[in-house]
């Protein structure tokens, strides 16, 4: 989800960035995209970039991989301009990287993780039903599907070191929400866990598949997957793209793709936001250095 | 209904039917063997294939631990799988045959061991590939190999009822077109089996005709053509028409037979008159041109009326007539008769054997069968006294309805044509006979309703006489 979240943000980056660099030839806007959305709309991408691209009069490119770390590289490696990334992976490069924009969902900037089990497991309470089980996480760099479960998990167990191995009989990556989702909805996998955000999308867009998932659990909120910059990118891409962004929901085009995403808006906000994130990085980095 | 089975316009075109059935099967059979072999070896290529194509990704998933990358796999081409091997699996163990992924998660749990034959534990995997029957599956186990070690193996199953389920299919179609046509060649089958065998049954029904005798007017349609039913009916006609000339010839004789048996007892009876009658016609010249002859004409008068009862004599023995009697035969006739022959000349020369007998009264009219038994036991003392040493026998056998009398001699045998004339007024074989003893024999038979056969061979002469008794008459 997290992920999801952050390409988004690229991608408003981008536009942002047009009116400033219209000039024609000029070197294309490059945002990354990672599942923190459910990045397989490809129509809706091509009408986005479409979008950005007649705002600031520059050829955009959305960049997608599988996996958050391949984007993360991509990032460092200054061959992004953007990208909407997990909160989590955020933290984690504070120095290098700076928040572009936060999504506004549902009223507010931020979303939870839904921790999930099949929809006929009804006495799943908790994560520690599922002991013994096969546990589904999305990607290693995401908040929502790997670091608060096993943040869980750790408060549960604060005394094992490497509680889930323990707890569950196997525990795999899907890298994409919505494939822990579809791993959970068809018995692959006895519980996972997983954006809220993606989980709420899908059961608007494929209602089939989320029924057959029940949450048992719901976290506390944390900043929604941001879409940050490179601190390397030119200022005046930048200053375009957030400005695209910020007023997108002004447009007409623009608040309907917003609504394509099922978000409101997008804001600013300061690092604060994904403080929540950060202390829960850092207990489970201390506990595993134990 | 059997009668009905045996009739070729029956058994030909069921027989064209059966024959296209059996056909049918047999070709059916064949089919869904040929079908079945090639589904299964479809089915294990198919497989094969699959697992082939799978092999690399699920390697490379196996090595990394991507559990997820390795179900897209598996489970993306069961969707795009037809309903009817949905029963079929794909899974893929660990190096310790634990599950690590299968496309039916729910059925092979993560991380669980299984085996094909249920075997508890851990199974390690085969060294080389291979195709195995289990559970009326068809499964193929191809190891994974990483840098030629294994570390895992792809399990492939179908459901061999798949493989039936298709052939049923197939048959079921084949059965459905085989109807249609059986349909089509059953009343073409049997109109064609008709039409080949009418000829037959039309030949069949002209010799029942033939049969029955009726001849006259019989028409034998003849169909063309020159195979063997066409020569067969030809050379019928041919033969039908031959028996028409047989018959007709055969009516000529008889009609010339009869004519020439009605001379001849007009020859005989023109002879017996005539004799007295010549006679009598002398006495009367001799009377008239005599003189001395008038002075006695009682003379002439005796030779007239002798002449005249000659003639009579001889036109009542033509005229056989059972006069109404009512005297039955005893057994004193019976003794009076064996006086009389034995009395006869020539009786000293021939052996007489009496065989039989009757202890009372027959019902029937004495004098009558006296004359019988009299002709026929006189005829044979007198034939086989011809040739000594003569030997007659004369059998009276009475029985519940009738009575039987046999009479053999030893005689000279009587040739073949005399035969059939010896029943005939005036024919003799003796010097000095009438000719007229078996004409009356046969004529006082006739008038008893009773039958007289006559045999003759070189051990002798037989002659066989059967009288019923009048009805509501028994001895």
């Amino acid at each position: 989800m997290t992920m999801r979240r952050r390409t988004f943000l690229n991608l408003l980056g981008g536009l942002a960035l047009s009116p400033g660099l219209s000039q024609a030839g000029a070197n294309p806007l490059r945002i990354g995209l990672t599942p923190v959305i459910l990045d397989n709309r490809v129509d809706f991408l091509h009408r986005w970039a479409a979008w950005i691209e007649q705002q600031l009069g520059l050829p955009v490119h959305f960049v997608q991989r599988a996996k958050y770390q391949e984007i993360m590289d991509l990032l460092e490696r200054g061959q992004l301009d953007a990208a909407w990334i997990c909160g989590y992976p955020y933290v984690r490069h504070l120095d290098t990287l700076e928040l572009l924009a936060v999504p506004v969902y549902r009223g507010e900037p931020l979303y939870q993780a839904y921790l999930i089990t099949g929809v006929h497991s009804t006495r799943v309470k908790s994560l520690k039903d599922l002991s013994g089980k096969v546990f589904a996480f999305s990607d290693p760099l995401s908040n929502s599907g790997y670091l608060y479960p096993v943040y869980r998990l750790h408060q549960l167990f604060p005394h094992q070191s490497e509680s889930q191995r323990r707890l569950f009989r196997r525990t795999f990556f899907t890298w994409g929400h919505r494939h822990v989702i579809e791993a959970v909805a068809s018995g692959l996998a006895d519980g996972g866990s997983v954006d809220g955000y993606v989980w709420d999308q899908l059961q608007r867009l494929h209602p089939e598949l989320t029924r057959q998932t029940r949450i048992f659990e719901r976290s506390p909120k944390f900043g929604f997957p941001p879409l940050v910059t490179t601190r390397h990118l030119d200022s005046q891409r930048r200053a375009a793209l957030a400005a695209l962004l910020g007023r997108m929901h002004e447009d007409p085009t623009g608040r309907h793709l917003l609504r394509s995403l099922g978000l409101d808006r997008f804001v600013f906000r300061t690092t604060r936001l994904y403080a929540g994130i950060a202390l829960m990085a850092s207990s489970v980095a201390q506990q595993a250095g134990t | 209904m059997r009668r009905r089975f045996q009739s070729l316009r029956v058994r030909m075109p069921l027989s064209l039917v059966l024959v296209s059935l059996l056909t049918f099967s047999f070709l059916s059979l064949v089919v869904g063997v040929q079908t079945s072999l090639n589904l299964e070896k479809d089915l294990k290529r198919s497989l094969r294939a699959q697992a082939h194509a799978l092999a690399p990704i699920l390697t490379d998933a196996l090595l990394h631990d991507d559990v997820w990358t390795a179900y897209t796999a598996l489970h993306g081409p069961r969707r795009a799988r037809s309903e009817d091997d949905a029963s079929g699996f794909r899974l893929v163990l660990d190096e310790q045959g634990r599950v690590f992924v299968s496309d039916h998660p729910r059925r092979f749990p993560l991380a669980t061991p299984w085996s094909a034959d249920n075997t508890p534990g851990p199974v390690p995997p085969p060294a080389t590939s291979r195709m195995i029957r289990f559970d009326g599956r068809l499964g193929y186990w191809l190891p994974l190999r990483a840098d030629q070690t294994p570390i895992g193996t792809l399990v492939i199953a179908a459901r061999r009822g798949a493989v039936q389920a298709r052939l049923l299919e197939i048959l079921g179609s084949a059965l459905v077109g085989m109807t249609a046509l059986l349909l089509l060649i059953v009343p073409l089958g049997w109109l064609w089996g008709a039409r080949l065998v009418q000829p037959l049954v039309r030949l069949a029904e002209c010799m029942r005709q033939v049969e029955k005798d009726e001849l006259e007017g019989l028409q034998c349609p003849v169909t063309g053509g020159n195979d063997e039913i066409g020569q067969l009916s030809r050379r019928f006609r041919l033969m039908l028409e031959e028996l028409r000339q047989k018959r007709a010839l055969e009516r000529q004789m008889v009609a010339q037979d009869r004519l020439a048996a009605i001379g001849r007892l007009a020859g005989g009876v023109a002879h017996e008159i005539n004799n007295p009658l010549a006679g009598m016609l002398v006495a009367i010249d001799t009377y008239r041109r005599v003189p001395a002859a008038k002075k006695n004409p009682d003379r002439t008068l005796a030779l007239v009326e002798r002449g005249l009862q000659q003639i009579q004599a001889t036109v009542s023995a033509l005229l056989v007539e059972c006069r109404l009697e009512k005297r039955r035969f005893s057994p004193a006739d019976l003794e009076d008769i064996r006086r009389l022959v034995t009395a006869d000349r020539a009786a000293a020369q021939v052996e007489i054997h009496w065989r039989g007998g009757i202890d009372s009264d027959l019902p029937l009219p004495a004098n009558a069968l006296r004359q019988i038994l009299l002709n026929l036991t006189l005829n044979a003392v007198q034939a086989a006294a011809e040739q000594p040493p003569g030997r007659v026998e004369i059998a009276l056998s009475p029985q519940a309805d009738r009575v039987q009398v046999d009479v053999n001699n030893s005689g000279r045998p009587i040739p073949p044509q005399e035969l059939e004339h010896i029943f005939e007024p005036f024919h003799t074989s003796k010097p000095g006979g009438n000719g007229l003893g078996l004409w009356i024999t046969y004529q006082i038979v006739e008038q008893l309703h009773g039958e007289i056969l006559a045999r003759s061979e070189a051990a002798g002469t037989h002659f066989q006489v059967t009288l019923p008794y009048p009805a509501g008459e028994a001895p």
